[in-house]
């Protein structure tokens, strides 16, 4: 059996991915959305992994509602975004700085 | 006795048509006068009602109405009324309905709105003045702010981002002390109700640090010596009607939380720093008339003018302080100074300020080197505004007298020296009100650049109205006497058991 | 009575309201109302006044309207009826109609002729207000009542600069005098808790001993409370140092200079002394200050009007000299003397302004006595009726100005006031002096009117003019035993019986009084005067050169002058600037509430410096923060 390390280094790895394309990633929003899903994944990946390990449904059955909730949140991101293109032209996260104080 | 939420009605009447009035964009300025006239003439013979209907021989609450809001923290919906509560309800009332007559006579943008406003205004100030619970009177008293400032910063002068600001952020700072104070002796008193604060048994440290909060607090809001001068800039940007209620109604809420906040409840810190209380309002009598004198600009010099008159009150009721114990009766006889000095500020200031819009209605200029000579042109005008001013410089006949009579007379029962500093005022009033006079009223003026006309019958409705009561304080106050009598010779009667 | 007596004090406030009303309609209509309003009070006071010696009555005092009735005071107007509030509202009332009568003809040609009236009705009314009043708070509001009519007197032409400053000033300067009264009457007010008359008068002894502290020091407190007051009668009785509002206040119309310094405002103060006579006999202390007060008054600010050149400044320096051997007389406990010279001056002086008043409208305005000269033989009646007048002033034997004012000086004299007593004989000498210098420069000499056919001024001028010569003349004499002797006024004024031993030691009897004078120190220094101003104003049969530095010094009216015109308002202007701008605003609204809202506007700009706006910076930060909170955790537990 594969020990339950492997599956939380995993999961581990695919955060530090997920963290790296939100920090390093200047071009695109697409692949920030992308990088979210991503760290959901992992987040997920950890909760499948405890539930089945500490022989608890909770962890699993919740999977299913952060999925949900997931594919919610990217439909209107992706939303967003095409409204933010059509205002903008851009999805440069460069050139998204309205924030700045 | 009187099974009738009047107290209810006289607060939510103004409060909802002005709501609708602010929110029905469309409506005819005919149409928004009228109901602000009506409802403003409803309130005010609500108002008289509830006078009427006022037992004057009992010295406790009345028109009780309490019921549960908010369960959990034990916060009443508790109204009620005492003396003190009436004679400043009857006066919000009477300038708002004199608001509504003037206000038909100008013209201004979007009026329903300008209109609904001072309703809402009216409404909270009718709350504040009622509540008997501290989380509701701190809703009504903060949200007085609310509508002044938007009155101000829509309809205001050039200069009135600065003014509202200053004032929203100076007011709001001594507001928020005064609720950390409410709260921590909400705790300690496990209720909100304003009466159950009066029983607690503080340690002086806790009175000394809540009665500085109450003192900023108010004090910003009478306001005393050294946190005054957001007053005349407010004053200057205002429109007439707003430096009307503003120096007429709102500055007494300030005298009026005194009173009601911290004489009963930090007493003896109260007598701890009575003296230095008495020397700022004595600063307020004597300092700001000198600044007054130096004015060039109309309103500032009756601004800076209604700040020295509120030192009065201030010096009233800080008195009651320092002659506990020693002279009960020079005590009562300075509460009610200080609250008759409030009343009639109310009228005097009020007028002062309508004669200054009609002015500026005619030579577009407030400063006083533009204007002069206005006797030639406006003969009853200037007979009527010279009252006022002298009226305002506390000339015996006129309500200004009674209050500075009285507050003088309990001065001199403590301390001479404070009795004499106080009634110098007399002659700094009547320098600072007679050079306005002086310099706008008489002079020679041949060419009538400024277009100076007789004003109309509104204004003189106005006027004459403020007049005739001004000069009914000044003769006969006996009435009002009977109002608050009671109420204050109770309020100073339990202050003193509640300290032995 | 008490009805009759509000008839006596309500009939000109009830004109006055009725002038207000019917302000814009004919002259005739508001010379009627204002006339006959006050000729009802007239009479009625008349009438009053011999009721009350024909039946004999005791003071009236009684409460008409409440002002404030509380559980632990009250406060309200009354009306105080004895021989002397009766007297005194006599003459207020006989003097005002006098006046208001001349004035028809002297204001004839106002635009606002319609407005005077309104102001004189009121004038009256305030006056009458203080000499009824039966309590310290009414008298109050009287004193100020008759500040404010004064005020708007003198300033009745709105338009002219010099009369809008003087009234602006002869409010202020009665202002100073009234913070002193109110002040008396407000430690009147805690101390006994009633401001009634009669009430205080019998409480009076049970505090004659309390002491006042002040700054360590203790006073008496009766004394304190006379002082007080008498500081509000100094301002109003023009007594030195407040009295320069007085001189100014010519810049009203003539007769209401007659009005102010014969019947209705500056006897106020000598009035409500005599009133309060009860608790001024208490206050020695206070009675000696009274009587420097006066006599250093009645001397230097006599010397003053020897140096002026206005007709109507030389009278008004000549009636503060006059207030001041009445405040002599009342500071000498001699009440009822100060009230007989009160009564006696109001007549000539009202006499000698409303000759002016017919000499200054004859010259077209012109005041200056230098330039007008030879009128005699043009307006003999008001030559006459001046020469009367005038003798009353200087107190030429058998005049009414003779009993009144050589009483008091004798009687200052027979209680061994030195100082006092050379300082008021000295005062007949230039009295005789600038009284002539008038009369002889107004009627004699060169005629200076352009038009030679120029005749008498209209009858309602010359009507008051016979009608005042009678009391100036010979009201003296027919007063002056029963006054001594105390009939007249009784026990409405104290210390009876200091006059009394002057009387039965001293004067005897009016003829007796009569003839002694002609061998008293008084006659020869007034025949001395005659003499001397006969040949120095009339025959100018020679000249003298007053030095320099003295005539500069009584130009400048011992810098009383320079001092309200110049010195304080440019100090005021100073002092009210600075504090404004510099304490006000650089102070307290910059530097401290503007720059707590710099303050925060700088750390808030520092501030926004870390918001850029990218998305990854901030999930950097909230990254790094999650992982170092972790970390903490961690290594904490």
């Amino acid at each position: 059996m594969i020990p339950i390390s492997y599956y939380l280094i995993l999961s581990t790895i695919i955060f530090a991915i997920s963290i790296a394309g939100i920090f390093l990633n200047r071009k695109n929003i697409l692949v920030l959305l992308m990088s979210l899903e991503l760290m959901f994944l992992s987040v997920n990946f950890n909760l499948i992994t405890l539930g089945n390990y500490l022989g608890d449904l909770t962890g699993q059955v919740f999977v299913f509602f952060v999925l949900t909730v997931v594919a919610a949140e990217s439909a209107i991101g992706l939303a967003l975004l095409i409204v933010l293109f059509r205002n903008k032209k851009t999805i440069d996260v460069d050139d998204l700085s309205e924030l700045k104080g | 006795m009187f099974n009738f939420p009047i107290l209810s009605l006289l607060i939510w009447i103004p409060i909802l048509v002005g709501l609708f009035l602010v929110i029905s964009n469309n409506l005819s300025n005919k149409l928004s006068e009228y109901l602000t006239l009506i409802i403003t003439f409803l309130v005010l013979l609500l108002s008289l009602s509830l006078t009427n209907n006022y037992d004057q021989s009992l010295s406790q609450l009345q028109f009780i109405e309490r019921i549960e809001w908010i369960n959990g923290l034990n916060i009443f919906y508790y109204l009620a009324a005492d003396g003190i509560s009436v004679s400043l309800i009857l006066l919000t009332a009477f300038i708002n309905f004199l608001i509504a007559i003037y206000a038909s006579s100008e013209t201004y943008k979007n009026k329903s709105a300008y209109l609904g406003y001072f309703l809402i205004l009216e409404g909270l100030l009718m709350g504040t003045f009622t509540a008997f619970d501290s989380i509701l009177f701190y809703i009504f008293f903060e949200s007085l702010l609310i509508p002044l400032f938007l009155i101000i910063g829509i309809w205001g002068g050039k200069n009135r981002k600065y003014a509202t600001i200053k004032f929203f952020l100076y007011t709001l700072f001594g507001s928020v002390l005064m609720l950390i104070a409410i709260i921590y002796l909400s705790t300690l008193a496990g209720s909100f109700a304003i009466r159950d604060f009066y029983l607690l048994n503080l340690s002086f440290e806790e009175e000394l640090f809540i009665l500085l909060a109450f003192l900023i607090g108010f004090g910003i809001k009478i306001p005393m010596w050294p946190v005054h001068t957001w007053l005349p800039d407010a004053h200057v940007e205002a429109p007439t009607s707003g430096s009307v209620i503003l120096a007429s109604v709102l500055l007494k809420v300030g005298g009026y939380g005194m009173i009601r906040f911290m004489l009963p409840i930090t007493t003896e810190a109260g007598i701890f720093l009575s003296e230095y209380m008495i020397y700022l309002s004595l600063i307020a009598i004597i300092y700001i008339s000198f600044v007054a004198y130096a004015q060039t600009d109309m309103k500032k010099l009756i601004a800076y003018s209604s700040v020295a008159h509120m030192g009065f009150v201030t010096l009233g009721i800080f008195l009651v302080f320092h002659l506990l114990g020693n002279n009960l009766n020079a005590a009562v006889i300075g509460l009610e100074g200080a609250i008759i000095q409030m009343i009639s500020h109310g009228l005097i200031s009020a007028a002062l300020f309508f004669c200054i819009g009609i002015i500026y209605k005619h030579s577009k200029s407030r400063l006083l080197k533009d204007n002069y000579g206005v006797v030639t042109f406006m003969p009853l005008f200037s007979f009527l505004m010279l009252f006022f001013l002298m009226a305002n410089s506390g000339l015996p006949g006129t309500s200004g007298f009674v209050g500075e009579f009285l507050v003088i007379t309990s001065a001199l029962g403590s301390n001479i020296i404070i009795g004499f500093l106080a009634a110098i005022s007399l002659l700094l009033s009547a320098s600072y009100s007679l050079k306005l006079g002086k310099n706008v009223l008489f002079g020679e003026n041949t060419q009538n650049i400024q277009g100076y006309k007789e004003c109309t019958i509104n204004e003189k409705f106005v006027l004459g109205v403020l007049v005739i009561f001004i000069l009914y304080l000044g003769l006969t106050p006996d009435y009002l006497f009977k109002i608050i009598d009671h109420t204050t010779i109770n309020l100073i009667d339990s202050i003193n058991l509640g300290r032995t | 009575m008490i009805y009759l007596a509000l008839i006596l004090l309500l009939a000109p406030l009830v004109g006055t309201l009725l002038l207000l009303y019917t302000q814009n309609n004919s002259k005739r209509l508001s010379i009627f109302i204002s006339n006959s309003s006050i000729l009802i009070s007239f009479f009625v006071s008349i009438y009053l006044l011999f009721l009350y010696f024909s039946c004999n009555y005791l003071p009236v005092s009684q409460d008409v309207l409440v002002f404030a009735d509380t559980k632990l005071y009250s406060l309200s107007f009354g009306l105080y009826i004895d021989s002397l509030s009766l007297v005194m509202s006599t003459v207020v009332t006989s003097v005002s109609f006098l006046v208001h009568y001349y004035s028809i003809s002297y204001m004839k040609d106002e635009s606002s002729f319609n407005r005077f009236f309104i102001y004189t009705n009121f004038f009256t009314f305030s006056m009458l207000l203080i000499v009824l009043s039966n309590n310290f708070f009414q008298l109050f509001i009287g004193w100020e009542l008759v500040g404010l009519s004064s005020y708007l007197l003198i300033g009745f032409w709105t338009s002219k600069e010099s009369a809008i400053k003087a009234n602006y000033k002869a409010f202020l300067v009665n202002r100073v005098g009234d913070i002193g009264l109110l002040l008396g009457l407000c430690l009147v007010f805690v101390t006994y808790g009633t401001t009634n008359y009669t009430e205080v008068f019998n409480l009076k002894d049970t505090i004659n001993n309390s002491e006042l502290d002040i700054f360590g020091t203790s006073f008496n407190l009766l004394s304190s409370i006379c002082l007080l007051l008498f500081v509000g009668a100094m301002a109003k009785s023009a007594q030195v140092p407040l009295h320069f509002w007085l001189p100014d206040s010519m810049e009203g119309p003539t007769p209401i200079s007659a009005l102010i310094h014969a019947a209705t405002m500056v006897t106020a103060g000598i009035y409500m002394v005599a009133r309060l006579s009860p608790l001024y006999v208490l206050a020695e202390d206070v009675s000696i200050f009274i009587l420097y007060v006066g006599s250093v008054t009645a001397f230097f600010l006599g010397l003053v009007s020897l140096v002026q050149n206005d007709i109507k400044r030389i009278i008004a320096y000549s009636t503060i000299s006059q207030l001041g051997y009445m405040t002599a007389a009342l500071g000498a406990s001699l009440y009822s003397l100060a009230i007989f010279h009160l009564i006696t001056h109001a007549f000539f002086k009202a006499l000698l302004f409303l000759c002016a008043g017919s000499i200054i409208i004859k010259c077209h305005h012109e005041q200056d006595i230098r330039k007008i000269g030879g009128l005699r033989k043009f307006m003999p009646i008001t030559y006459l009726a001046f020469l009367y007048a005038s003798l009353s002033l200087i107190g030429f034997p058998l005049t009414s100005g003779f009993y009144s004012k050589e009483v008091i000086i004798d009687a200052i004299g027979y209680y061994n006031h030195t100082i006092p007593y050379t300082m008021l004989l000295a005062g007949i000498f230039i009295t005789t002096l600038y009284t002539s210098k008038i009369f002889f420069k107004v009627f004699f000499g060169e005629c200076t009117l352009h038009d030679r056919n120029e005749k008498e001024n209209d009858k309602e001028m010359l009507v008051p003019l016979f009608i005042l010569t009678a009391p100036s003349v010979f009201l003296g004499l027919f007063i002056f035993d029963s006054l001594l002797s105390g009939t007249l006024f009784g026990a409405s004024l104290m210390s009876n019986t200091v006059v009394l031993d002057f009387y039965n030691n001293y004067v005897i009897n009016s003829l007796y009084f009569f003839l002694h004078s002609f061998m008293t120190i008084n006659f020869f220094i007034l025949l001395i005067a005659l003499i001397f101003s006969y040949y120095y104003y009339y025959k100018k049969s020679f000249n003298i050169s007053i030095p320099n530095i003295l005539s500069t010094i009584l130009k400048n009216e011992y810098g009383f002058n320079n001092l309200s015109t110049k010195f304080i308002p440019k100090f005021q202007n100073l002092l009210t600037k600075y504090l404004w701008k510099n304490i006000d605003i650089l102070t307290i609204d910059n530097g401290i509430i503007n720059n707590t809202s710099l303050m925060f506007d700088k750390i808030s700009n520092t501030v926004r410096k870390f918001q850029t706006g990218y998305i990854y910076h901030y999930s950097l930060t909230i990254i790094s923060a999650l992982i170092l909170a972790l970390l903490i955790i961690r290594i904490r537990y």
